[in-house]
């Protein structure tokens, strides 16, 4: 059950099931603490996806640090998610989406086409305890590190759908370039542009 | 037009590729000039002039990328794909990569250009060198002293730059020459400013830090009015601090490479071992003195500064492999090499613009070779031993090295070398005759005798050789016969009194090299030796007029 209460500092906080999932003394210098240990990394990415919506002030943070990233935000839990709206106005400035299951990802095009782009995702401290199997889950299709995932987002990029043999990957282990690379070996022997950023990367391994 | 260089190596490649953007710059000036450099030497883009606009490469970000497993898979691809199409939407006219490596060919392929200097990789993925130098840096990759070409010339060769004597250019900020005067300001003592540079990125290539502390106190001691600065890098500070933090007369400065140039261009002497600072000391009229140890290769990456004191350890296994760990408990290299040594040198470089060198080198010559670098007109860089009994052997060398660059001019131009071989000659002429104050100009003269008796020779044996090989190829080709025509070649390389390059280390046959294969790559060197022959040969005879004359 969801409820909203008061942190020391006046601000609405979320507690569900008892448990706050925010600082219930200052939720806004929790978020800013969280995010100095991010920065660096996001200042590499433009698209960022967010798992996890709980704790919302950290989300405040992030758009206030980078007004011009795109951010994303995928919660699992739907009634957190009608509850923090209704609390939030600030919220409906984000493109937050609701994922029931973890393959879902795959049919929401908001999802595929940052894709497309170089993004990273950044998981909330809070999905640690809220649905954390199912973040778990998100978590590891959205590296598209597994055969799977890899196929589905591979399925969506045209220039590489051509060119890598889906059927040639390992589907029991973390996949890796060299991966791709032998997946892409058996196709024909053109240098296109992709199979040679795939040589680039292999050099770069080396 | 527009031009993109691509350097995907170090910083001090970086700043070796000055010459060749400076000369590019002159030719045309209103062309667009970018450059291709790795993220992490971003801070160097500030010291170069002539570039328009600088592109990175996320060497580390990319990297990372493709290492952690929580990143999306194709987030490497991405962004090496976007710095592609980045390249692309400009349209380059000539792409210079002077780079030499895989990486480097496969970006250069992926960007269009009308033009590709250097290797890179075709459509159907076949390896491209389109410059005659970098093939002959290709081919020569353990190259002799007369076939190396310092990197730097083979860049300004490779892109046909017109002043040949172009040097490293670097552009001073106002606000780091400002800086650098406050700071001479409080540590002068009137006498000259010595910087030392300690460590390099290679723990190989270190020489001890104790040794350095001795020389420094050494040349304290000679020349107590001199000023001493140790520089550094950040990560540098603790070991420079432990190492030299309590000597009074010494200041260590941790700074970056703008400051770090602006303070070489106002100091006397650098000490330092195969570092960046080199480089960046080369942009300026300071005396250097570079130690080279561990897999230094100074034949290709010396300071490119005139009269720059290149002192290599007498050790067996130096230089030794770039990739591969010193064997040894401790760096024997290092180790061969005393303080006193470096102390003698400093002093005398300083006092005397380094006079006494050749009789430093004969007095510590069981610990160091010693090297001066000299510039020539023509603008080859080449490092000439200090050594007083070895004056034939600096004489061949010098006309080889001559020969070398005629030879692969020609293969660069397909023009005849013959017509156009004049001002090499002339120069060679007046640096024999400089050569010859050494010695008297009759010992010179029979020096020249004694070796064009054996080009005769070497001319003969080339020639019997390209006869069996013609009567071979009109007979049965079979690979037993191409094994002993090369066995054959082999024995004519073992004789050569001359030592020259090795013909047969320029190509590599093995049982399963078809036999027309075999044939071509033999005939290719065969053609080579006879035209390099022909090149030394000429030169020769004309020294021998220039100098009787």
């Amino acid at each position: 059950m969801l409820e909203i209460e008061r942190s020391r500092t006046g601000l609405p906080i979320l507690k569900i099931e008892g448990r706050f999932i925010n600082s219930s003394y200052d939720p806004v210098r929790e978020a800013q603490l969280w995010l100095k240990n991010q920065v660096t990394k996001l200042n590499d990415f433009n698209k960022i996806i967010i798992l996890g919506l709980g704790n919302i002030y950290h989300c405040f943070e992030l758009r206030n640090a980078f007004p011009d990233k795109e951010i994303i935000i995928l919660e699992v839990d739907g009634e957190l998610l009608n509850g923090s709206l209704a609390h939030f106005n600030a919220l409906t400035a984000f493109q937050i989406f609701h994922i029931s299951k973890a393959s879902d990802i795959f049919g929401n095009s908001k999802i595929m086409d940052a894709s497309e782009n170089i993004f990273c995702t950044l998981r909330l401290p809070s999905t640690q305890i809220l649905n954390k199997g199912i973040f778990d889950e998100i978590e590891t299709l959205l590296t598209g590190r597994s055969s799977y995932a890899l196929t589905q987002f591979g399925q969506a990029r045209r220039e590489y759908k051509s060119q890598i043999d889906f059927h040639n990957l390992p589907s029991d282990q973390v996949l890796s370039v060299k991966d791709i690379a032998s997946a892409f070996r058996n196709s024909d022997e053109r240098l296109t542009k992709e199979r040679r950023v795939l040589y680039i990367l292999e050099e770069l391994i080396r | 037009m527009k031009i993109l260089i691509v350097q995907l190596l170090r910083l001090g490649d970086i700043v070796l590729s000055t010459p060749v953007i400076q000369g590019l710059r002159d030719q045309y000036p209103n062309a667009k000039i970018d450059l291709l450099i790795n993220r992490q030497f971003e801070n160097v883009v500030r010291l170069l002039p002539e570039i328009n606009q600088c592109y990175f490469f996320d060497r580390e970000l990319i990297q990372s990328a493709i290492g952690e497993s929580d990143r999306f898979i194709f987030e490497a691809f991405d962004r090496v794909e976007q710095l592609i199409c980045s390249l692309n939407s400009q349209n380059y006219n000539h792409i210079f990569n002077l780079t030499h490596n895989k990486l480097s060919a496969y970006l250069t392929g992926a960007i269009q250009a009308e033009t590709r200097i250097g290797l890179w990789y075709d459509d159907q993925n076949g390896p491209r060198i389109e410059s005659a130098w970098f093939q002959h840096l290709n081919f020569d990759q353990q190259g002799s002293d007369t076939n190396c070409f310092h990197f730097v010339d083979i860049y300004k060769y490779s892109a046909q730059i017109n002043r040949p004597r172009l040097g490293i250019r670097l552009r001073e900020n106002a606000a780091d020459r400002e800086w650098v005067i406050n700071y001479l300001r409080k540590s002068t003592k009137g006498g000259p400013h010595i910087v030392i540079q300690a460590l390099t990125s290679d723990a190989k290539k270190n020489w001890q830090l104790k040794k350095f502390r001795s020389s420094i106190e050494s040349i304290y001691a000679s020349m107590p009015e001199a000023n001493f600065t140790l520089l550094g890098s950040p990560n540098e500070e603790g070991q420079l601090r432990k190492a030299f933090g309590d000597l009074k007369f010494c200041e260590i400065l941790i700074c970056d490479l703008g400051r770090a140039y602006s303070l070489l261009l106002k100091s006397d002497l650098l000490i330092t071992g195969d570092t960046s600072i080199k480089h960046i000391a080369s942009a300026s009229e300071i005396k250097i003195i570079e130690l080279c140890l561990g897999s230094s290769d100074f034949k290709r990456t010396g300071a490119y500064s005139e009269n720059a004191i290149i002192i290599q350890s007498q050790e067996a296994c130096a230089p030794c492999q770039h990739n591969s760990n010193c064997p040894y408990s401790s760096h024997l290299c290092s180790d061969r090499i005393s303080h006193e040594l470096m102390s003698v040198v400093a002093v005398d470089t300083l006092r005397t613009r380094g006079l006494h060198l050749s009789k430093i080198a004969e007095e510590f010559s069981d610990e160091a070779k010693f090297y001066r670098v000299d510039i020539y007109k023509t603008g080859t860089w080449m490092a000439l031993e200090e050594a007083s009994g070895d004056f034939e052997s600096q004489v061949l060398k010098t006309i080889r090295k001559f020969a070398t660059k005629l030879y692969v001019q020609h293969s660069a131009n397909e023009r005849n070398i013959f017509l156009e071989m004049g001002t090499e000659a002339d120069h060679l002429a007046m640096l024999m005759r400089e050569m010859s104050a050494k010695t008297s100009l009759k010992i010179l003269m029979q020096l020249f005798e004694k070796y064009e008796k054996s080009l005769n020779l070497k001319q003969f044996r080339i020639n019997t050789i390209e006869n069996d090989f013609y009567r071979y190829r009109l007979s049965d080709p079979n690979p037993i016969k191409l094994g002993s025509l090369l066995k054959e070649l082999k024995s004519f390389e073992d004789q050569d009194e001359t030592k020259p390059e090795s013909l047969s280390a320029h190509f590599f046959i093995d049982d399963k090299t078809p036999t027309f294969v075999g044939l071509r790559k033999l005939q290719t060197a065969l053609s080579k030796a006879k035209l390099k022959t022909e090149i030394e040969m000429k030169l020769v005879r004309s020294l021998q007029i220039d100098l009787e004359v």
